[in-house]
């Protein structure tokens, strides 16, 4: 189903409650009454063409790659990317990490074990996360604005100043997402293959269920970076070396 | 577990989206992306490593690019999609050819049986028990040894321990360094106390 303006804000989430977590990105709460996406957009000052994009990208992942993305502006992309990563960082794995400390504490000493080499590799796994995600925000997302604006102000001087400045460019961005995914994979394989949950066993369903809509975000959010972010970026550099005579 | 990634590429939407919901209903196909033109299928080429390409008659013919990829990109099998049941133009060979207006079973089954003869063409183990050598490298591979080190320890080469891995990650379904080693564990093949720290 293709999400349009005028559908109640309520309906969308009552069809797919993932979307909650992309609703509380743009500020906006439950609570909505029978508003339509079109009203309540409105009042909390986002464009709904771009909310449409997102949600319906979200929904369903065939949607991409659009052509829309590409007419809004990098740093409206970038504050949403921005707002996925606090979505992980500040509420996902603190839920997960949290459903496995449960089970360490167990009086049982093989459900301590197994759970506590889950929570370790749940560690480098978040411990990588949190690289990549520090990397992206201190070097590749200020990068990125900073070339939207020099991009715009189609100014030489001003372009030759940047390239000067800015020796990175986003291929050295090293996609190291796959290696991520996997590590999530992984988790989720072992947890279904190999664990004896026993006693536990609704407890580690809970974990599978946050590990996959954790995944799911994921996936979602590499592909805005890698079909429309890193595309753009590429051609504003492009016109930036021409410009320059690079 | 295959990944099997083919890629649909016809000058219209509908078909390719026609083409991505039968496909995905096969076995052994891991992945479908649709592509209208040249840059879409770059760019999808660009990520990802493309097994087979559907291509549709007009674009083959009108797109010079498209044209060059067939002639030059060796590992990869090529399907035509047609509209018509004419003799093909000379100078083409296709591992498959489909035409649109063949009926659902018969789509299906040509689709499959090709899916299924490049796959099983693969040789990869069956049986999901692991041998007491992958036992063994899988071990050294937990404890955080690099292949040429296993190799040394276990007087094989380093291709052998590579080969290894490889079986050992297709039996166990599971592809990272970190994930085998809690494997490992689990399954008492190490214990907790060798590991230093989990990488």
């Amino acid at each position: 189903m293709i999400v349009t303006a005028s559908m109640k804000m309520a309906d969308l989430i009552i069809q797919n409650h993932h979307l909650l977590s992309i609703i509380d990105r743009f500020g906006i709460q439950i609570g909505i009454g029978e508003r339509t996406i079109a009203e309540v957009c409105e009042q909390h000052q986002i464009p709904v063409d771009f909310f449409l994009e997102i949600v319906n990208a979200f929904n369903d992942p065939s949607f991409f790659p659009k052509r829309n993305l590409d007419s809004f502006p990098l740093h409206l992309i970038v504050s949403y990317l921005f707002k996925t990563h606090s979505f992980y960082l500040e509420l996902k794995i603190p839920e997960i990490e949290r459903l496995i400390k449960k089970l360490l504490d167990s009086e049982k000493p093989e459900t301590v074990r197994v759970a506590s080499l889950i929570f370790n590799f749940f560690s480098t796994y978040t411990s990588q996360l949190r690289d990549h995600i520090a990397r992206e925000e201190k070097i590749v997302y200020p990068y990125i604005l900073k070339l939207e604006e020099v991009y715009e102000s189609k100014d030489s001087a001003v372009m030759e100043t940047f390239r000067k400045e800015f020796q990175f460019t986003i291929d050295e961005y090293e996609r190291d997402h796959e290696d991520i995914e996997e590590k999530l994979y992984d988790i989720k394989s072992l947890i279904i293959k190999y664990v004896l949950p026993g006693e536990d066993y609704l407890t580690y369903y809970k974990i599978l269920g946050q590990i996959d809509h954790l995944e799911q975000d994921i996936n979602d959010h590499t592909e805005m970076e890698n079909k429309v972010l890193i595309p753009r970026v590429r051609m504003m550099e492009s016109f930036l070396n021409q410009r320059t005579g690079q | 577990m295959s990944n099997f990634q083919i890629v649909v590429l016809t000058e219209s939407f509908v078909l390719n989206k026609g083409f991505q919901v039968i496909l995905n209903r096969i076995r052994g196909v891991s992945r479908v992306d649709i592509a209208q033109n040249f840059a879409e299928l770059q760019a999808i080429m660009d990520q990802k490593n493309v097994q087979m390409i559907l291509v549709s008659e007009k674009l083959l013919a009108e797109d010079a690019h498209i044209y060059k990829i067939y002639k030059t990109a060796k590992d990869i099998r090529w399907g035509l999609i047609t509209a018509t049941t004419d003799e093909l133009q000379r100078g083409f060979t296709f591992d498959l050819q489909i035409d649109v207006y063949e009926d659902e079973q018969k789509v299906l089954s040509k689709i499959s049986q090709f899916v299924e003869s490049i796959t099983t063409a693969i040789p990869l183990p069956t049986e999901t028990e692991l041998s007491e050598r992958e036992k063994e490298v899988l071990k050294q591979v937990a404890l955080g040894f690099t292949n040429f080190e296993i190799g040394e320890k276990l007087f094989i080469s380093q291709h052998t321990v590579i080969a290894h891995r490889k079986n050992i990650t297709h039996k166990l379904g599971i592809k990272t360094i970190s994930g085998l080693t809690v494997y490992a564990v689990l399954n008492n093949l190490i214990e907790m106390g060798e590991l230093n720290s989990l990488k």
